[in-house]
């Protein structure tokens, strides 16, 4: 019998519409975990340098973790893989991309038996695939194809005749292949970064319904209930539970202000004027009618939202800080209702809020330099013009205009038609925006952004750390008080690698990360819950070290794309403007000192970023080794010691 | 006598998070599935608001499962009144259709028994786990204050201390 | 007579029942102005500042004067100073 995991990975061949189960060994699963663990390592065993993202060869993956669907805390996630259509290193190469999401989905891919679900090649015409426990179907949908995804849900519920069928599916922008789309999960979670979306929509893969009536044996009930208990205790000891039970995400609005850390008009400012219009006790008082949770979370940080009239009339799940401060502050905007509807239309559309949020800001900062002009547009992309957002979304997604199509390539490949000095001010790393932290003030954060596998982003790292632990605990985790100092540069190398480690490990047994950093949740709290359910025995350490493998594989996969240390960089405006306001006006980031010590701690050489043979073979990733050291990628021991003291 | 206790449901506070589900078949059978679970969250759209309901045995104290059962397999038990199931259930399922709120479902093939629900002998773990009290057992005599909640806070804040003005408000030190 | 404008942001505003306020303090560091908060605020506010098993401010709660977190819990104060009261809040 096995415990939390089922070993089993469903591999669906799209051209062939065939599928076929094969057995996960007990010593995969337990190097790697499972969700993005093992999705990383199934990416590199099969797409090879010279990958087209939006072509044949490129693979889709959905992995499950071995906590998903039991009490565990937060054991909702399902992470998504493949070569990103959006991400960029080295000279224009594609980039590690995965995606990593909540709602229902997941543990119903578990209760029907499946680990990982592995999509190859691309269908001739439109289709999706329905998994109902032991029986599978790649069903014809060709009548889903130009649906919303709250419509593509819907239809497939009805037609196949369960309400309780969950569903992950594209809308309109994965069709399009736009680079910015995203994969909705029971209509209201996204699967958003890095491109997900128009992966599946090459593939013409319009969804994925999942019907499980098994569920997960555990080896150890008595002690998960007892350990589960105890860790909601301690969740909610710490008040930014509080904070995240009441107004999830949103909260984090009046803290940014408050810090001087808010993304205003494009990161020009870090200050918004009618910020207080966009705030969660905004939304509470006006919008918000219920709370909501995902699967098996107790923080249940999620809302019901309805705007009931007016232009902007829309009701949904959400919505969440990315989109409050993107389609806000980012755009100068402080319509509430505007910014709602911008989530409802992204959401429907399969857009990625936080990169198209992005676009928008940055196209807006075009059109306000004068960029972009009426001969490019007809719509006047003035900071807050709401109408023209909403309008500029759809033609996003369907690429029904010069500029959509244009925008549907994400703010970058944009930034490179358009020229006439647009670059200088473009929010990426790796060609994708980070978020929606300026990364000039919290400087965790801001190595964090440069380092992160899938382009930029603050999750792969999500360096609490920063503000958790006390100056004697940075001294004798990562040798320097001053890594929990705001102005700090000693220390914040290795607080960003522990950090990066912790959350891998969540993403792979596929627990919420904002339930692992509440409460500085430690390493051990984390083996706890896998141990209980798996029987197992892993140390907290052991947690940190399968982190550290799934870090150093992800790198190994992008040196093969050809990464170096050029592409661990941040836009020109977090490392040459100062911040012009607020209470952490005159801040810049020096990144080369951190970055150094981030590497040196990793293992990789200095010069290039490359981890060495030893970093490798010591997470039983020799095999990788050999393969980068023949296309003269291994990192050098001798070159990362040398000048440095 | 023990103290008569109730399960009491309020759904305008359920999060659909499900976690009573998995801690009840947690419990019960040491696996987690929805499947095995003896509590059940339904999703419903009402409208424009999408509504989650949890449905669970109300424990009547004339309960028509113990009276349809033919072999006499449901009893009411003695600590917390509620019926529960012996092992000598032939899967007739004249329990499941006599009960009136759609509480007892079946355990899938080959192991077909009824899950009903037995307050887990009088610490339900549902309860346990339900962060937002959507879920309580609680004294039968008092149970009428939940429900009253609502009506009476209304009147207590009406004839309470106005709201303090949420902007700057001086508050001095004598010196 | 200093004048120190507080914020407390979600998480420790439920406590005090404010998002914002000016204290004015004779001697102005953090020790005293932590002092009158909770003299004010009462246990509400003392179980989520104070550390039960230290006495001190708990780790779970960050200071910020003028913009700039601080660890030092016996801060300097002066007239006009911002200071921000938060939980650890991050993610997106």
């Amino acid at each position: 019998m096995k415990y939390g995991w089922t070993g089993r990975r469903l591999v669906v061949d799209l051209p062939s519409r065939t599928w076929s189960v094969e057995q996960l060994s007990d010593e995969l699963l337990r190097t790697y975990i499972g969700g993005r663990g093992l999705n990383s390592r199934t990416l590199y065993d099969r797409v090879k340098p010279g990958t087209d993202p939006l072509g044949p060869d490129n693979v889709l993956i959905f992995g499950v973790g071995p906590v998903n669907g039991t009490l565990v805390p937060g054991s909702s996630r399902v992470t998504v893989t493949a070569l990103s259509p959006l991400t960029l290193i080295g000279d224009g190469a594609p980039c590690f991309g995965d995606s990593n999401v909540g709602g229902f989905t997941g543990p119903e891919i578990k209760f029907a038996g499946y680990d990982q679900i592995l999509f190859l090649g691309q269908a001739d015409s439109p289709v999706y695939l329905w998994i109902d426990d032991d029986r599978v179907e790649i069903r014809d949908a060709q009548h889903l194809w130009g649906l919303d995804t709250w419509k593509t849900d819907e239809t497939i519920r009805r037609e196949l005749g369960d309400e309780e069928i969950k569903t992950a599916c594209i809308g309109p922008a994965g069709e399009t292949q736009a680079r910015l789309a995203c994969i909705m999960f029971n209509r209201h979670r996204a699967a958003g970064k890095a491109g997900m979306g128009a992966v599946m929509g090459s593939k013409k893969l319009k969804a994925i319904a999942v019907r499980g009536t098994g569920g997960v044996p555990v080896a150890r009930p008595d002690e998960l209930l007892q350990v589960v208990e105890e860790a909601v205790k301690t969740l909610y000891e710490d008040p930014s539970a509080l904070a995240w039970s009441r107004y999830g995400t949103p909260s984090l609005l009046r803290p940014h202000q408050a810090h001087g850390r808010l993304a205003t008009l494009n990161y020009q400012r870090t200050q918004f004027d009618n910020w207080e219009k966009i705030t969660a006790d905004a939304l509470a008082e006006q919008y918000w009618t219920a709370t909501k949770a995902c699967f098996g979370c107790p923080l249940h940080c999620a809302h019901w939202f309805v705007v009931g009239s007016g232009p902007y009339a829309s009701y949904g799940e959400g919505p969440e800080y990315v989109c409050t401060g993107g389609f806000g502050s980012k755009c100068g905007n402080d319509d509430l209702s505007a910014i709602l509807y911008c989530h409802s239309l992204c959401n429907k559309l399969g857009l990625d809020e936080q990169n198209t949020g992005s676009v928008l800001a940055w196209a807006m900062e075009c059109y306000q330099r004068g960029l972009l002009t009426e001969k490019d547009t007809d719509l006047k992309l003035n900071w807050g013009n709401t109408e023209a957002m909403a309008e500029l979304i759809q033609r996003i997604a369907l690429r029904s205009d010069d500029l959509g199509t244009l925008l549907a390539e994400g703010a970058y490949r944009a930034a490179q038609a358009i020229g006439q000095g647009s670059e200088r001010f473009l929010i990426h790393v790796k060609a994708q925006d980070p978020a929606l932290s300026d990364g000039r003030v919290a400087k965790a954060w801001g190595l964090a952004y440069a380092v992160a596998s899938r382009g930029g982003d603050h999750l792969r790292a999500l360096p609490t750390g920063e503000t958790y632990f006390t100056p004697e605990e940075a001294e004798e985790m990562f040798g320097s008080a001053e890594a929990v100092h705001p102005d700090g540069v000693k220390g914040k190398g290795r607080l960003v690698k522990w950090s990066e480690e912790h959350r891998a490990v969540a993403d792979s047994l596929e627990v919420c990360k904002f339930v692992v950093r509440t409460s500085l949740m430690p390493p051990e709290w984390v083996a706890q819950f896998l141990n209980a359910v798996t029987g197992l025995d892993y140390s907290g350490d052991d947690m940190l070290k399968i982190g550290e493998r799934i870090v150093n594989l992800e790198r190994a996969f992008n040196v093969r794309q050809g990464l170096t240390r050029k592409d661990d960089t941040l836009p020109e405006r977090f490392l040459k403007e100062p911040v012009p306001d607020g209470p952490a006006r005159g801040r810049v980031m020096d990144l080369e000192p951190m970055l150094d010590e981030y590497y040196e701690a990793r293992g990789w050489e200095l010069q290039t970023g490359y981890p060495m043979r030893r970093t490798l073979e010591e997470l039983d990733l020799g095999d990788i080794a050999d393969e980068v050291e023949a296309m003269g990628r291994l990192g050098d021991l001798h070159i990362a010691t040398s000048d440095k003291d | 006598m023990p103290v008569q206790k109730m399960l009491v449901v309020d759904v305008n506070k359920c999060t659909g998070c499900r976690m009573c589900e998995m801690a009840c078949s947690l419990f019960h059978e040491g696996v987690c599935s929805p499947s095995l679970s003896r509590i059940r969250v339904y999703e419903r759209h009402a409208g424009v608001e999408e509504i989650t309901i949890p449905v669970v045995c109300m424990h009547c104290t004339d309960p028509p499962c113990v009276a349809v059962c033919p072999m006499g397999g449901m009893k009411e038990d003695e600590d917390t009144g509620t019926g529960v199931c012996a092992d000598v259930c032939i899967g007739c399922r004249l329990c499941f259709m006599a009960c009136p709120v759609g509480a007892i479902s079946f355990a899938p093939p080959p192991n077909v028994k009824p899950l009903k629900c037995d307050l887990c002998g009088g610490d339900p773990q549902c309860v346990k786990f339900c962060q937002t009290q959507a879920l309580v057992y609680v004294p039968v005599m008092q149970a009428h204050r939940l429900r009253a909640k609502k009506l009476l806070d209304h009147y207590v804040s009406r004839r309470g201390e106005t709201p303090e003005d949420e902007g700057a408000a001086a508050y001095e030190v004598k010196v | 007579m200093a004048r120190i404008s507080v914020q407390y942001m979600p998480g420790v505003m439920e406590a005090t029942g404010k998002k914002a306020e000016i204290v004015k303090l004779p001697h102005p560091d953090l020790p005293a102005l932590t002092d009158i908060l909770l003299t004010k605020y009462g246990s509400p506010l003392k179980e989520i500042l104070i550390d039960p098993a230290t006495g001190k401010r708990s780790r779970y709660i960050l200071v910020a004067i003028n913009g700039t977190l601080t660890h030092d819990h016996d801060a300097p104060l002066q007239d006009g100073d911002q200071v921000i009261f938060s939980p650890v809040l991050a993610g997106g």
